[in-house]
């Protein structure tokens, strides 16, 4: 495996969370509070960094397959262990194990607190807290690649691309792959930007509303204020919010057709349909559904919207508290956590389009049961799903299921009742955020013990990448294969100086 | 540029990773999905899985405002008729591989009627670069221009030629020769007087083939035109090298294994001695007379035979051997073990479609006919035919100032090849042919400072 181009990867990503920081530093700077919590590991950043970019020159810059599962998972642990300590200086936190669930709650776009009350943090720490949202929505490797010149990767750079971006098959708008880099950028820093503005306009206050956009296009879901959305109370707020989310849940692909007129290819877009028609008949059900609880049927209609955004989405705000509505509502939320967004989008969840391929072999299947000799392959938009595709999305959904059963049985160790244990594994390995109960959108993670919040942070990055790269990583062939790779370079050394002596 | 390749086999693989590397768009079409894979993990291109010849897919892949498409499936009339409809579509220009010899003589109608921009014939292609080589065996490789009465040849400095350890401007060059740069250690010079050859050194001469030849003779090769040769394996190349050999007044020679195809072979072939055996036998090789052959080329389709049996021959005597070699990691290995000359139809269609390529995006006024990167794309040979506004008419070059690493390397006027001195003056409609060093050319007066 080409460590050298890894850790060199690992250093440019480090250098970039670097720069992010300088946002809140001068905030902080501006607001007067503590800088140093920024600027030290900035230092840090800079310090290993540097060093690296300069000095380790890899021997050679192609990255294959597994190269680019692995540095995907490395450059996400790193980039949180380095974001968890502006957290950690900034005293606020219990410990370190606090801040790094913490920040990978922010990073994977999860936004489950530790926090009781988050209102009495510096507001510089708050902003980083959303900033994170902001870089782990579309992904670090993006701006990564985005920035990079290109002679510093290889072509095979899709292999990077691949094991970070959501959804079965990672798609380029543009045959090339920073050009696509670049425009991903673009339409999500042009949608943040627009969404900060309508906030603005709707008198939320510009602090607030930078920070709540970055959470919104990020789906991340952290909010400055105790109450999340609900602080505020306004309708125009919550449908600013709502429509927001639920574009950034869709494909980015979308929004790229749309800029260059190419309308029919968004109708013909299966996910997307699919997406926006599960949205609105879930909108409509919970509305009849906790229409009783409001005074008036618009009401009920802004909060169900509202919560059907947020949660399919995965970014967790909360515009009420939706512990408090009828169990219906409560278990239909629950599914459309495991959905989730679009592929290519920012959201989490097993995504739209795997599920549109789930539902379509399973009726494929059960078709079969009355024709058996019935040739019918899954076609989706008209075009044929190849068979290994099915199998992988099939694989990923058990595997899925599995991380998610080990998860429940780890929490369920804390003593919790089920609901609370359960929905804490689905608002975490689904990157939602809050879930019903003891976490509910009013609760917290922080009663939980440090095991069960390491197994959650594992269960974010596990959701955030879609399981591959932190499974490739943590996987006993892997740890093998550094072995070997090892022991077989000191190997070849070795004869190298006899033969030199 | 946007550019569209329909079908990714080996050629067409082969291109998507040299024109993406060139910056370009590149967008591949192909039926099978597998394929497609392996095309989008191991290239910066974008993949589209679909029939070349479905509109659908073609408008999907950007056809409507692409500037290039290439049509590089198996099969040569689905070519056309996607360059047809990609015509159709908008794409500005269209290649079409085609490959079958039946239709050689149909090409240039085809062109016309179909408004093909260019027809791309790998092996054609292949074969013709190996005969321009028999012409002047001693090069490396031998480029054609003006009309095939300019040669560009490289050539790899040896042991004990007059050339080597004195200074360019001591050494007495035959008429129509002209030195233009030499590559050393990978990096490459325009020559000027005070350049000394070394051993090893890859120079680049230009000039007529009788001047060429005289020059070799004058360093002391006994250069002349091949008179026998040896082809082993009978492929669609093998026919179509055979027939210009022929044309050249060469003795052909062919061996192949397979008897029912020397049937074929010998039907298509008049006057080439067609062996019914291995190539790769000693035996046999010898029995027909290896060690007195000019060169030996060995196009069957096995890289590893043709390179072993090219080495043999070597061994055995022949002064020079041509394998064809397909796969690149074996290129370099091949120059290591002493073959200079290698053939690969793959990459002799690659560079063709580059040369187009990097024409279009150049050319803005028609002057330019003609443009080819040298030395791995570390030198160019353009050609032009000069404009009768030009400023660079009517004055001796002497009063010229021309740009740097920049060379005048012949002037055809009307039927004469002149190699131009100082004193020569330059008139509307000659075609000259400029040796340079990574300098951009539009327009024919861009030479000029």
């Amino acid at each position: 495996m080409n460590y050298r181009m890894i850790a060199r990867l690992c250093a440019f990503c480090l250098l970039i969370e670097a720069a992010f920081m300088l946002i809140p530093t001068a905030y902080a700077v501006y607001a007067g509070e503590n800088v140093q919590s920024f600027l030290i590991p900035i230092a840090i950043a800079i310090a290993i960094g540097l060093p690296i970019i300069l000095f380790l020159k890899p021997r050679s810059k192609s990255l294959y397959a597994r190269e680019g599962w692995f540095s995907a998972g490395i450059i996400w642990i790193v980039i949180s262990l380095l974001g968890a300590l502006p957290f950690s200086f900034s005293g606020m936190f219990k410990s370190y194990i606090d801040c790094f669930v913490e920040i990978v709650s922010g990073f994977t776009t999860t936004g489950s607190s530790i926090l009781k009350t988050v209102e009495q943090l510096p507001r510089s720490i708050l902003m980083w807290r959303s900033l994170t949202n902001w870089i782990g929505g579309i992904g670090v490797l993006v701006f990564l690649l985005a920035l990079m010149p290109v002679s510093e990767v290889d072509m095979r750079s899709l292999h990077l691309l691949r094991a970070e971006s959501p959804g079965p098959t990672a798609s380029k708008f543009v045959p090339k792959m920073a050009q696509t880099a670049k425009l991903m950028c673009i339409i999500y820093f042009v949608m943040t930007a627009l969404t900060a503005i309508a906030l603005v306009i709707a008198k939320m206050p510009f602090y607030d509303s930078i920070l709540h956009a970055w959470s919104a296009a990020g789906t991340g879901g952290f909010s400055c204020k105790n109450l999340s959305i609900a602080y505020y109370n306004s309708t125009a707020i919550n449908y600013i919010l709502g429509v927001s989310m639920l574009l950034f849940s869709v494909n980015f692909i979308v929004f790229f057709n749309l800029i260059i007129r190419q309308f029919k290819s968004i109708l013909k877009n299966t996910e997307f349909l699919f997406h926006i028609a599960v949205v609105v008949v879930s909108i409509v059900l919970i509305t009849i559904n906790i229409n009783r609880l409001f005074p008036s049927v618009g009401q009920s209609v802004e909060h169900a919207f509202f919560q059907v955004t947020t949660i399919i989405s995965t970014t967790g705000f909360a515009s009420t508290d939706f512990n408090l509505w009828p169990t219906f509502s409560k278990s239909l939320l629950l599914l459309l956590m495991l959905m989730g967004g679009c592929a290519g989008s920012t959201a989490g969840g097993i995504k739209a389009i795997r599920s549109v391929i789930l539902l379509k072999t399973a009726r494929r299947e059960i078709g079969r049961l009355t024709h058996p000799r019935m040739v019918n392959p899954v076609k989706i938009g008209g075009k044929i799903v190849e068979d290994a595709q099915v199998r992988s999305v099939m694989v990923f959904f058990i595997i899925y299921v599995f991380v998610i059963i080990a998860s429940v049985l780890l929490l369920s160790l804390d003593n919790f009742d089920f609901l609370t244990t359960f929905s804490a594994t689905m608002a975490t390995v689904n990157n939602i955020g809050p879930g019903f109960g003891m976490v509910g959108a009013t609760g917290n993670f922080s009663e939980f013990s440090a095991l069960s919040k390491l197994v959650m942070s594992f269960g974010m990055l596990l959701g955030r990448l879609e399981l591959y790269p932190i499974i490739f990583i943590f996987a006993p062939g892997t740890f093998k294969m550094h072995f070997h790779e090892m022991t077989g370079d000191r190997g070849k050394r070795r004869i190298g100086k006899r033969q030199e002596g | 540029m946007d550019i569209l390749i329909v079908g990714s086999g080996k050629t067409g693989f082969a291109l998507a990773k040299e024109l993406s590397k060139q910056n370009h768009n590149i967008c591949v079409v192909d039926l099978r999905q597998d394929v497609l894979e392996s095309s989008s993990n191991m290239l910066d291109v974008n993949c589209i899985n679909g029939s070349g010849i479905n509109m659908g897919t073609l408008k999907e892949a950007g056809a409507q405002t692409a500037d290039l498409i290439i049509a590089t499936t198996g099969n040569d009339e689905l070519n056309v008729i996607i360059c047809v409809i990609a015509k159709g579509l908008g794409t500005s220009n269209s290649v079409a591989r085609i490959r079958n010899p039946e239709y050689l003589d149909e090409v240039e109608l085809f062109k016309k009627a179909l408004v093909l921009d260019r027809v791309l014939n790998p092996e054609l292609e292949a074969a013709s670069e190996i005969s321009r080589l028999l012409s002047l065996p001693v090069a490396n490789k031998v480029d054609a221009f003006a009309n095939e009465r300019v040669e560009i040849v490289e050539y790899t400095v040896e042991k004990g030629d007059l050339l080597v350890g004195r200074p360019l401007s001591k050494l007495s060059f035959p008429a129509n020769v002209l030195l233009c740069g030499a590559e050393r250690k990978g990096e490459l010079i325009i020559t000027k007087g005070d350049y000394i050859c070394e051993v090893g050194d890859n120079i680049y001469l230009a000039g007529t083939l009788v001047g060429l030849n005289n020059f070799f003779k004058i360093i002391g090769h006994t250069s002349h035109k091949a008179k026998n040769i040896m082809i082993i394996g009978g492929s669609r190349m093998a026919v179509y090298l055979a027939r210009m050999a022929r044309r050249m007044g060469i003795n052909v020679r062919m061996i192949e294994r397979n008897p029912i195809r020397c049937e074929a072979l010998a039907k298509s072939l008049d006057d080439c001695l067609i062996i019914c055996g291995d190539g790769t036998e000693e035996e046999m090789l010898l029995s027909e007379d290896l060690e007195k052959m000019d060169a030996f080329i060995a196009l069957t389709d096995s890289d590893e035979e043709n390179l072993l049996s090219s080495l043999y021959a070597k061994k055995r005597g022949v002064p020079k051997a041509i394998p064809k070699i397909n796969r690149q990691n074996y290129l370099e290995l091949a120059a290591e073990l002493g073959i200079e000359s290698i053939i690969s139809p793959r990459y002799v269609a690659c560079d063709h479609i580059l040369r187009y390529v990097q024409a279009l995006r150049n050319t803005t006024s028609s002057a330019m006919q003609k443009l080819y990167s040298l030395a791995n794309g570390k030198a160019e040979a353009v050609e032009f035919t000069v404009p009768g506004n030009s400023k660079a008419t009517g004055k001796p070059l002497e009063h010229l100032k021309f740009k740097p690493d920049l060379l005048i390397a012949t002037l055809v006027h009307g039927k004469d090849v002149i190699i131009p001195t100082g004193k020569q003056v330059m008139r509307p409609g000659d075609q000259v042919l400029i040796f340079s060093k990574k300098v951009v050319l539009h327009e024919f007066d861009d030479i000029l400072l």
